[in-house]
């Protein structure tokens, strides 16, 4: 058991300091939040100002208000993802030799990988609340942890995302195209940027948004996961929470699966 | 023995300085409402017609005095401006209401999923639903911004009541003359112009959240105008039930 | 000492694909230094990721001091000490932060701090302990990587051309490091195509082409594949030839070369008729070097490793790099 944790530790001793020493992704969880909830959350608010004719944004929050959640989101997905690329740097520089040729249990490595990139995402994620008080969220101590359930959730949830795509995929290049690729469509399509009305039946949603749209929205797993840290930190939820908290749970669970299977597939 | 560069230095200064403008952001004003308010000297207030005893004609009103003291804590004078289609039908939309003519809004707003959409209602008094009188024929009285009238409709069938539907407390009284209800269905709120029937609080339909509204995104105001409140509560708490039951002064 | 052999495989087989990289391979390694000759391709490094479990076992059978590698190898990994051609060490950790990593991976504890020192010491790096190791050199992440490896006290260390690349210096160093290990009862197996490093060794196993061409120590197989070589320069043109003739000699320039199984004696016999008449008198001994020509049919200068063979051994090995 010692063993294991000595193990586990090393890994993900390894994989922040790492990530640490690297100025460049520091940058980048400091850059988003700013980007995006000062200058394009504040820049679009206008557009999302309620006269009483002019409202379609039928949410009881300032538009603000309404993504500062998903940014929290947004700046947990990059450094997650991101952080499978240790992957690809072992085996293309030999590292992963060091770590397989020894006695390490591969649960414990890839314990340590998973904490690894999940534990710096959930960092970043956390700065962005930092910014509670400029879009007027009340960020109470009581908020603040729980919203922490929910953030590393998804945290794990895209550390082992990354772990799959970096498994399968056998160069840096190809894995920045393909996570990039992936990973902005699944975000903008979770009702994060863009908010499905939850007053309004799926026929009302689909008179405002094209039926593609309203279906890969609510198939979407990261629409589920957003709307509980929403839930959870501003208190409006747009879908049942039971269900937000099931597929979360659900989703990042049989996601580390899969990562773990392809991890021991090397 | 040849001393080697902190690994950590670049990572630390922009760690420290990515820190600084969060910091710095946090503390921002997010937008310029409170400023332009402050600019102009003036809250404007806007209001509806009449809704007695929240809102009299002429400048009066427990709400509209309300308003007044808010624009002094605000360090303003309020700008009274009636809003003709205010309660004129019962979509809000075609109240004719403007964001770039009203500040605050008062008269009768109830903090609800309905006002909270559309605006940012700031709750400053409970008020409690209850029954007048009692009989077969009920008046429904609730020109409130925000009221849930379905659920007090559902409630008055349920109880097996007939419903009258009552546009303001001048018809309620001539209802209860004339003998068209015997009942009524309203917010304490409204007790002082209203017959001295007996009043029986009904707590099925719960409270209700009186109500300030300051439209949505204007962040810096509605801070001010929350302080404000917290304020006016604060000096007024040992009066303040009294001052909510009891008639105003110079009525 | 233990008797029972460092190494032992039974009819080791392994195939990539279309290409049976080890055909049949049978030996037994005794304790000491021993060394894997063979030139690139031949099936090497093959065999030593096999037994660095590296990579899976497929037909045969080995064990590495006992312990079988196919039923038991994370005791197996436990014993061994792997240093590989390429560097396998972190470039953005330091030089302690690597070695933490390892005493960390494999269990020797939180507390390590000494241990890693003595090593440091060892291959004269304790300077450079808070160094990153992108600063270091070749030759130095080459010794770092072999403090690292005997880090947890393994009772075999694997070396896969350990010197080949490296300067002179860092080539002796090495050699010292690894006398000093062999003396502390630490197990070497080393491939290598570099003669000087084969002839170190206690016992010497040639492969080529996935096959096991011969083992033993190096003296014997130079007694049993070589022959000495006599190199005389003569004043008298005529006696050269009639010695090149006589004895199944040949010519090296102006030089006649003469292989003979017992030097001494044909000099016992030769030069006190025929010594006014030598200008140059050279014995060679056998070297491994034809023992090798002799048994592949080529020499290991011309199998210095071009970089495509580099690269296709490690591809072979189970790096990415080529496709």
């Amino acid at each position: 058991m010692v063993y294991f944790l000595q193990v586990l530790y090393a890994v993900w001793a390894r994989e922040l300091k790492r990530s640490l020493r690297e100025s460049g992704q520091l940058m980048g969880a400091f850059s988003r939040p700013l980007l995006w909830v000062l200058i394009f959350g504040v820049g679009l608010s206008p557009f999302f100002r309620t006269g009483l004719r002019e409202t379609s944004f039928l949410v009881p929050f300032t538009y603000v208000q309404f993504i500062f959640p998903a940014v929290a989101v947004l700046n947990i997905m990059y450094p997650a993802v991101q952080a499978a690329v240790s992957l690809i740097y072992d085996r293309e520089f030999g590292f992963f030799r060091e770590i397989f040729a020894s006695p390490a249990s591969r649960p414990a490595v890839f314990l340590g990988k998973l904490l690894g990139g999940a534990s710096l995402a959930l960092l970043q994620g956390m700065l962005v609340l930092l910014l509670a008080p400029f879009v007027d969220v009340p960020m109470p101590w009581g908020v603040f942890w729980a919203c922490l359930l929910p953030m590393l959730l998804i945290a794990l949830a895209f550390t082992a995302l990354g772990l799959i795509i970096a498994s399968r995929m056998r160069s840096f290049e190809g894995f920045g195209v393909f996570a990039n690729t992936l990973i902005l469509p699944v975000y903008f399509l979770a009702s994060s940027i863009f908010p499905l009305d939850p007053s309004l039946t799926i026929e009302q949603q689909q008179q405002i948004f094209p039926p593609w749209l309203v279906f890969l929205v609510r198939i979407n797993p990261l629409t589920y996961a957003i709307d509980t840290l929403r839930g959870v930190s501003i208190g409006f939820q747009q879908f049942d929470p039971t269900a937000g908290w099931l597929v979360l749970s659900l989703g990042t669970a049989l996601l580390v699966g899969w990562a773990y299977y392809e991890f021991n597939r090397r | 023995m040849k001393p080697h560069k902190n690994p950590y230095r670049a990572s630390l200064w922009t760690f420290l300085i990515g820190l600084a403008l969060l910091l710095l952001a946090r503390q921002l004003p997010p937008d310029l409402s409170l400023a332009l308010v402050q600019q102009a000297g003036a809250l404007r207030v806007c209001h509806p017609p009449s809704l007695p005893p929240l809102v009299e004609p002429g400048g009066e009103g427990l709400e509209v005095e309300l308003a007044q003291q808010i624009a002094k804590a605000l360090g303003v004078e309020a700008q009274l401006n009636l809003q003709v289609g205010w309660g004129q039908g019962q979509d809000p939309v075609d109240w004719g209401l403007r964001p770039e003519s009203c500040d605050l809004l008062v008269g009768g707003i109830l903090a609800g999923s309905e006002t909270q959409a559309l605006l940012t209602p700031l709750p400053y008094q409970r008020g409690h639903w209850g029954l007048w009188g009692q009989g077969s024929k009920v008046g429904l009285l609730a020109p409130f911004w925000g009221a849930d009238r379905l659920a007090l409709v559902e409630w008055l069938e349920a109880q097996g009541y007939e419903i009258v539907y009552l546009e303001s407390p001048t018809d309620a009284q001539g209802a209860l003359r004339r003998g068209d209800i015997t009942g009524l269905l309203s917010l304490d709120v409204l007790k002082p112009v209203l017959p001295a029937l007996p009043w029986q609080p009904v707590a099925e339909l719960g409270e209700a959240q009186l109500s300030v509204g300051v439209w949505k995104g204007r962040t810096t105001l509605k801070r001010a105008v929350a302080v404000a409140l917290r304020q006016i509560a604060r000096s007024l708490t040992p009066a303040a039930p009294a001052k909510a039951k009891e008639p105003a002064p110079g009525r | 000492m233990a008797a029972e052999p460092l190494i032992r495989t039974q009819s080791l087989c392994y195939q990539y694909g279309e290409i049976m990289a080890l055909n049949g391979v049978s030996l037994e390694m005794p304790h000491g230094f021993c060394a894997l000759l063979g030139p690139n391709g031949a099936g090497k490094s093959t065999l030593v990721g096999l037994l660095a479990t590296l990579l899976p076992m497929q037909k045969g059978e080995a064990w590495v001091m006992g312990l079988s590698v196919r039923q038991q190898p994370r005791r197996v990994r436990q014993q061994l000490g792997l240093v590989f051609q390429e560097p396998s060490l972190d470039e953005r950790l330091t030089v302690y932060e690597n070695l933490s990593f390892h005493a960390l991976i494999y269990g020797m504890g939180f507390e390590h701090t000494r241990r890693i020192a003595e090593v440091l010491e060892l291959v004269e790096l304790a300077e450079w302990a808070q160094a990153p190791v992108k600063a270091l050199s070749r030759g130095m992440k080459r010794r770092l990587e072999i403090g690292r490896a005997i880090l947890h006290r393994p009772r075999l260390l694997v070396l896969d051309e350990p010197t080949t690349g490296l300067d002179v210096q860092s080539r002796q160093r090495i050699w010292a490091y690894l006398r000093d290990l062999k003396n502390e009862g630490i197990g070497l197996l080393l491939t290598t195509h570099q003669l000087a490093e084969a002839d170190q060794a206690d016992w010497v196993a040639i492969v080529d082409h996935g096959q096991l061409l011969e083992a033993g120590s190096p003296h014997e197989l130079r007694r049993r594949h070589g022959t000495a070589q006599i190199v005389l320069g003569l004043f008298e043109r005529s006696l050269a030839e009639r010695l090149v003739s006589q004895h199944q000699g040949r010519w090296e320039g102006e030089r006649v070369v003469l292989e003979s199984p017992n030097p001494q004696a044909f000099l016992t016999t030769f030069m006190p008729s025929y010594g006014s008449l030598v200008s140059h008198l050279e014995v060679r001994w056998p070297s491994l070097e034809e023992v090798f020509l002799k048994l592949t049919g080529r020499s290991l200068r011309d199998e210095e490793a071009t970089n495509l063979e580099g690269l296709r051994a490690f591809a072979l090995r189970g790096g990415e790099h080529t496709r």
